[in-house]
């Protein structure tokens, strides 16, 4: 039987493929959905004249790819918008959210598009991040570095991971925010340096244009705005690169993204489900979480392990050395099984203990 | 076809070549340059709207001769309705044969000379007597507007309400039984 983490690599790996060179694998199947997915979502366009349409061509900031993607919609993960070629889908729900409030598109048509994403979410939850996301493909390749680099990985003090989402819950509604007043006509002409806020500081906007071979555009220092832009993006590149030397997705506890679909997480089909009369508290699942949680480690009674920050990875059901304590279902129906230590239990995960206890 | 049909068939004919088949004039004013031999005479002519369809509707006559002198007519903006707003002639003339020269155009012109590469000669600028702007009111017709209430697509992404509310609504009890489960 395969385990479930080299399984998990292999979806990964087809998932980012996919997501980012589906402009060039599907190239020629993109001209066609382009008008058969009219029917049931309608096209999102900026109004004629919009200054978010007329400034950020092709070299600009906010333009390093300019092609279509293959299908335009919005899935429930990281999905950037800079890909090279458009990539499969269009863009991040971020993005969407961002533009449709500056364009002041229709509520009912982003009905369409909102419902997808919200059945995506409930089907899934955070399975997008965890074994989707491009990002977290690249993030979880450089945790492969840091590991051949022996660089020893640091656990992160809940309040610290609380910060970083109250971090991303802030710029998130800062963004949203910044993108409804340059919407209105009073303030339209700061669309050219305010459009997409949280893209121009987003290290996807960066890192998926180079997986292109398309040169990114690193700086723009024409005026005051773009040039705080353009440092921060820096910044929250080095941030993000920084990050996985030292702890295992770190990126993913401020993702935008990734928060809006832990919305989701505690009511999605895919459920962890523990038994706690067969734990013996090695601490191996804890040790084992790249999300650094330890909430399954402490549960003391039967439950369902949904916690909003878990990208359900299912590390902790495959190294749990217990035969049916850690379970995964869908929907009610358990899903194989997953384990794969069979150790005795004997052998104690001490860092856990040390920051458990 | 009897005669007074045939009558008002040759005033129709009459009238209809009098009011659509027109032909105007533009005079052309330039200085003979300090040069032996041959020149270009080259400028920027603009037209009514509606009055000049084609750039074979349009031509440069010798005023001494009477003979059409080849030219090359290049469009460089048209009115709303297609009608050619401005074109940039040139054409040969020579300093040794001194003579005027003007524009003429209308539906009923027929250019027949043409030439697509001049040689290399000097060129000067002329410059049309009048432009070609009609004394007379000009109407710019723009098209009109049409304007189109899609009232199918009001209520067809509407209804996407309801499966959202579903989701919703699970997404809600789901996550309340799951904390529950975890508080026991």
């Amino acid at each position: 039987m395969i385990r479930i983490s080299v399984a998990r690599r292999i979806v990964q790996i087809i998932c980012f493929v996919l997501l980012v060179y589906g402009g060039y694998i599907f190239k020629d199947w993109k001209e066609s959905a382009e008008t058969s997915q009219q029917k049931i979502f309608p096209t999102l366009k900026a109004p004629e004249g919009s200054v978010s349409t007329t400034q950020f061509e092709k070299g600009s900031i906010l333009w390093p790819s300019g092609a279509t993607p293959v299908i335009e919609n919005y899935p429930p993960s990281l999905v950037c918008r800079f890909n090279p070629k458009g990539g499969m889908f269009k863009a991040c729900i971020m993005h969407f959210l961002s533009e449709n409030l500056t364009w002041q598109t229709s509520f009912k048509y982003l009905l369409p598009y909102i419902t997808l994403f919200i059945a995506l979410c409930f089907l899934l939850g955070r399975v997008w991040c965890g074994w989707v996301c491009p990002i977290g493909t690249v993030g979880d390749f450089l945790t492969y570095l840091r590991r051949k680099m022996n660089i020893p990985v640091r656990r992160f003090p809940e309040r610290f991971r609380l910060n970083l989402s109250i971090t991303g819950y802030s710029l998130m509604v800062i963004a949203l925010a910044i993108s409804t007043v340059i919407g209105m006509p009073n303030y339209a002409r700061f669309q050219c340096y305010w459009f997409l806020p949280y893209c121009q500081i987003c290290p996807a906007r960066l890192i998926c244009p180079m997986f292109g071979l398309i040169k990114p555009n690193w700086k723009d220092f024409s005026t005051g705005i773009t040039t705080c832009f353009t440092i921060l993006a820096w910044i929250v590149l080095g941030l993000f690169v920084a990050a996985f030397y030292f702890g295992r997705r770190v990126w993913c506890h401020m993702c935008v993204v990734g928060l809006i679909n832990s919305w989701f997480n505690k009511g999605s089909g895919i459920e962890l489900h523990k038994k706690a009369i067969k734990c013996i508290k090695c601490g191996y699942c804890a040790d084992a979480c790249p999300m650094g949680l330890t909430a399954m480690y402490q549960l003391n009674r039967d439950a369902i392990y949904n916690q909003a920050g878990c990208i359900m990875c299912m590390r902790c059901v495959e190294v749990c050395p217990r035969k049916g304590c850690l379970n995964v279902s869908f929907f009610g129906k358990k899903i194989g099984n997953m384990q794969r230590r069979t150790l005795d239990a004997k052998k104690v995960s001490e860092p856990v203990r040390r920051n458990v206890a | 076809m009897c005669i007074p049909m045939k009558k008002l068939l040759l005033i129709v004919v009459v009238f209809a070549y009098v009011f659509i088949g027109r032909a105007e004039q533009i005079d052309i004013n330039f200085e003979y340059p300090d040069i032996e031999g041959d020149f270009y005479l080259a400028g920027t002519v603009f037209f009514p709207p509606s009055s000049v369809m084609s750039v074979n509707n349009i031509l440069i006559l010798d005023t001494s001769t009477k003979k059409e002198i080849a030219s090359k007519i290049t469009v460089q903006e048209r009115w709303p309705d297609d009608s050619i707003m401005s074109v940039e002639i040139i054409f040969p003339a020579s300093s040794q044969k001194k003579t005027t020269y003007t524009i003429h155009y209308g539906s009923d012109i027929k250019r027949r000379k043409t030439f697509s590469e001049p040689a290399v000669l000097p060129t000067i600028s002329f410059f049309p007597a009048g432009a070609g702007r009609p004394v007379e009111n000009v109407d710019i017709s723009v098209g009109q507007i049409n304007v189109r209430v899609d009232k199918s697509t009001n209520i067809r992404y509407w209804w996407y309400i309801v499966p959202m509310a579903i989701l919703l609504f699970l997404t809600v009890y789901r996550s309340v039984r799951t904390i529950r489960t975890q508080k026991l």
